[in-house]
C-alpha cells in the first residue's frame, strides 16, 4: 500500500492577487519493506577489460560493503571472442581476453530476506545491478521489489527474437536499445545502474535525470573501463561521476576494435573505435514561448531519440 | 528508547525542512515518531573570536553547539511543531560534534566526497555525515535530563531542492533586480540542472555510508514538473514592485514566497519567517582554521 499525499491550497498571492494553487505532491513507499520506511541500498561496481580482469580490491569491497552490508556478490565472466575476428585478434601480440566483473553489495533490512545483487538472468546471463528506488514505472506506483521488476522489464526489452507471433523477423539490434532506452524512460525515482545485456553484447550505464545517486566511472586510459558507486580512498586520482544527463551505452563487439577505451565518449575520431555511446534525455513538448517558460520542459517520461 | 520511528528529517529548523516536517505529519500513521537531526559543530575559529571566559559569570561554560545558529532555529522550530500537532511525538535529537572528533573523520569524508574536492565539499560533507549517523542527545524535558540516542531511522528526509525550485537564494534576488523575471527564470534554470552534478553525487556517498538513505521530498518528479511549469512569480516575490500588503496577509519576505505562504497556512508561523542559512554556516562546519578560506577553494 502506498501513501500517496496530495496536499493543495488556494492561496492568495500578496502582490498578484491570482490565485496560486500548489499541488504538494510526493510519494512515500510504504510498501517497500512491509515494515514501512526501510531502504534497501546497494553498492555497484562493475569492470569490463579486454586483457586482464580487474575485480575490485579488497579496499574497494569494503568501501562498498558500507553501503550494503548485508550482501556480496561477484560475478565474473569471461566473454569469449566469436567468430570471423577470433583469427585475426589471435594473430595480435596482445592476447585478448576479454571479461567482465560485476559486483553488488546490498543493505536490506527486511528482516532475513536479501534480494542478492547482481540479478541475474539463467537464460541469457544477463546482469542487473540496481542502486534504486523505482516509485512510479510508467505512473504505476511500484509493489514489491523493484530491481526484479526492472530487470524483467529490460530482459523483456533485449529479446532479440518474437517467438510468440512466429513472424520471421526477429527483432534488429536497434529494435531491442530502443525497448531498453525506453524502460529507463518509464521510471520515476532515484537510480544508478548497471545492466549487461547478454543478448546484444552491451552494458548499459547511467543515473536518474536528477542524478540523485552516485556513480562513478575510471578515467584511466588503459584496456578497461570501470564503474563504481564509491571510490576506495587508495585510488583517489582516477575516477570521475558519470554525468546525470542520459544513459550510457558500452558496445562490447565494436570494442574489440578499439586499442583503448576512451572513459568520454566523443565522435568523429577515425582512430579510435568508439566504445561509450552517450544517448541524452530528450525533451519532449514544445518550448514554452511565453515569459512563464523557467526551464524547458523537462518532461521525466520522455522518448529518447537513438 | 528507541521505539517505532523510521523517519528522520535533516532539521535545521529553516523553512524548507520545516515544512516537511510538518506535512510528513499528515502522512505517517499516529503512532510514528519523527526524529529531527540538528547538527552543531563545535568551531574552533568562532570560538576562539568570542573571546575568553564572561568576566561577570566566569563559571558559566558557554556552550559552541548552543550558540550554532542552526541549533537555534532548529529548537524553535521544534517547539513550534510540539505545538502544532501535539499528538505526535517530536524527538529533536541535537548532533553537538567537537572539532576533534571532524579531525579524525576529515580523511574519511574527503575520501567519501571524491572526485569532489573543494573547502565548501567539505563543510557541507561533515554536516551530512554526522546527521547521517544519527547519533547525539535528547533532552527529557520532564526529568530535565540529557541522554544519548542513535536513531534507528534509516530513512532520512532533506529538502534539498526547495531553493532552486522556488526561488531562496540572495543571487535570485539579485538576478530579478538586475535582469527582470526573465534573467530570475535563467538563473533559477541554471541552478535546478546543477543539482545533481554539484551535490548529489557527493551526498549519496556520504550519506549512504551510514547505511541510511536519504530522500529529496521537493525533487519528486511530479512536484518538480509542476513546479516547473509555474510561473516564477507564483513562486517567489523578487523583481515585483511595491505590494498592497493587505492587513489580513503575512508580511513574508520574497524568497520562496509561495513555500512561506503554505508554511503559513499550515500555522507554522516561525518557519515561515525564516531566513535561508546554507548548512556549512548554519551548522558552522564552514572556516574552522581560517576566516580567509573559500569555498571553492581546492582541499589541501
Amino acid at each position: 500500500m502506498i501513501l500517496v499525499l496530495k496536499h493543495s491550497n488556494i492561496i492568495q498571492h500578496p502582490y498578484t492577487n491570482i490565485p496560486a494553487r500548489i499541488g504538494f505532491a510526493y510519494c512515500f513507499s510504504y510498501e517497500r519493506s512491509r515494515c514501512g520506511w526501510l531502504p534497501v541500498m546497494c553498492g555497484i561496481f562493475f569492470s569490463w577489460s579486454l586483457t586482464a580482469s580487474r575485480p575490485p580490491s579488497d579496499d574497494f569491497v569494503q568501501c562498498l560493503s558500507r553501503r550494503g552490508p548485508d550482501s556480496c556478490r561477484i560475478i565474473h565472466r569471461s566473454l569469449g571472442v566469436k567468430g570471423p575476428e577470433r583469427r585475426t585478434l589471435c594473430d595480435q601480440r596482445e592476447k585478448l581476453a576479454p571479461s567482465l566483473d560485476q559486483v553488488s553489495t546490498v543493505l536490506s533490512l527486511r528482516g532475513g530476506h536479501v534480494v542478492a545483487q547482481p540479478l541475474e538472468d539463467s537464460n541469457s546471463g544477463s546482469l542487473l545491478s540496481w542502486n534504486g528506488e523505482a516509485w512510479k514505472i510508467k505512473d504505476i506506483i511500484v509493489q514489491g521489489n523493484d530491481a526484479k521488476l526492472i530487470f524483467d522489464h529490460l530482459l523483456r526489452a533485449a529479446q532479440t527474437s518474437d517467438d510468440s507471433n512466429h513472424t520471421s523477423k526477429p527483432s534488429s539490434r536497434d529494435t531491442t536499445l530502443r525497448n531498453i532506452l525506453n524502460v529507463f524512460s518509464w521510471i520515476s525515482g532515484p537510480y544508478a545502474f548497471v545492466f549487461y545485456d547478454a543478448q546484444n553484447d552491451r552494458v548499459f550505464y547511467g543515473r536518474d535525470i536528477l542524478g540523485r545517486r552516485s556513480l562513478l566511472i575510471s578515467k584511466t586510459p588503459t584496456t578497461s573501463l570501470r564503474i563504481s558507486s564509491v571510490s576506495a580512498g587508495k585510488e583517489v586520482g582516477d575516477w570521475i561521476e558519470v554525468e546525470a544527463d542520459g544513459i550510457y551505452m558500452l558496445d562490447l563487439t565494436s570494442s574489440l576494435n578499439a586499442t583503448r577505451i576512451p572513459f568520454e565518449p566523443h565522435v568523429g575520431n577515425s582512430q579510435q573505435t568508439n566504445a561509450v555511446v552517450h544517448i541524452p534525455w530528450a525533451n519532449t513538448g514544445s518550448l514554452p514561448q511565453t515569459l512563464h517558460s523557467l526551464v524547458p520542459d523537462l518532461h521525466f517520461h520522455f522518448r529518447i531519440h537513438v | 528508547m528507541a521505539g517505532s520511528c523510521r523517519v528522520a528529517v535533516l532539521f535545521s529548523g529553516g523553512l524548507d525542512c520545516s515544512l516537511l516536517a510538518r506535512l510528513l505529519h499528515d502522512v505517517l500513521p499516529k503512532d510514528q515518531e519523527i526524529d529531527l537531526l540538528n547538527v552543531a559543530f563545535e568551531n574552533p575559529r568562532v570560538v576562539h573570536a568570542a573571546g575568553g571566559e564572561d568576566s561577570q559569570s566566569p563559571s558559566i561554560p558557554r556552550s559552541p553547539y548552543a550558540l550554532c545558529p542552526d541549533r537555534i532555529t532548529g529548537l524553535s522550530a521544534h517547539a513550534e511543531l510540539l505545538n502544532l500537532c501535539p499528538t505526535r511525538t517530536w524527538r529533536f535529537v541535537g548532533i553537538d560534534i567537537p572539532y576533534s572528533e571532524m579531525l579524525a573523520h576529515r580523511t574519511q569524508i574527503i575520501s567519501l566526497i571524491y572526485p569532489h574536492n573543494t573547502e565548501m565539499d567539505l563543510s557541507i560533507a561533515c554536516a551530512l555525515y554526522f546527521a547521517a549517523r544519527g547519533t547525539g542527545a535528547v533532552i527529557d524535558a520532564c526529568a530535565g535530563s540529557t541522554s544519548s540516542y542513535t536513531t534507528p531511522a534509516r530513512v532520512l528526509l532533506s529538502g534539498l531542492g526547495a531553493d532552486e525550485l522556488f526561488g531562496g537564494y540572495t543571487r535570485h534576488a539579485t538576478a530579478a533586480n538586475r535582469k527582470g523575471l526573465h534573467g530570475l527564470a535563467g538563473e533559477l534554470e541554471l541552478d535546478f540542472m546543477r543539482l545533481g552534478k554539484r551535490n548529489l553525487g557527493r551526498d549519496d556517498r556520504v550519506i549512504s555510508h551510514w547505511g541510511t538513505e536519504v530522500r529529496y521530498p521537493y525533487l519528486d518528479e511530479d512536484l518538480v514538473a509542476w513546479a516547473l511549469s509555474v510561473p516564477v512569480w507564483e513562486k517567489c516575490g523578487f523583481g515585483l514592485a511595491g505590494s498592497q500588503e493587505e492587513g489580513s496577509l503575512p508580511s513574508l519576505e520574497p524568497s520562496k514566497k509561495l513555500l512561506r505562504l503554505l508554511a503559513w497556512k499550515l500555522g507554522f508561523r516561525g518557519a515561515a519567517a525564516e531566513k535561508k542559512r546554507a548548512i556549512q554556516f548554519g551548522a558552522r562546519t564552514a572556516k574552522m582554521e581560517t576566516g580567509k578560506t573559500k569555498g571553492t577553494q581546492t582541499l589541501s
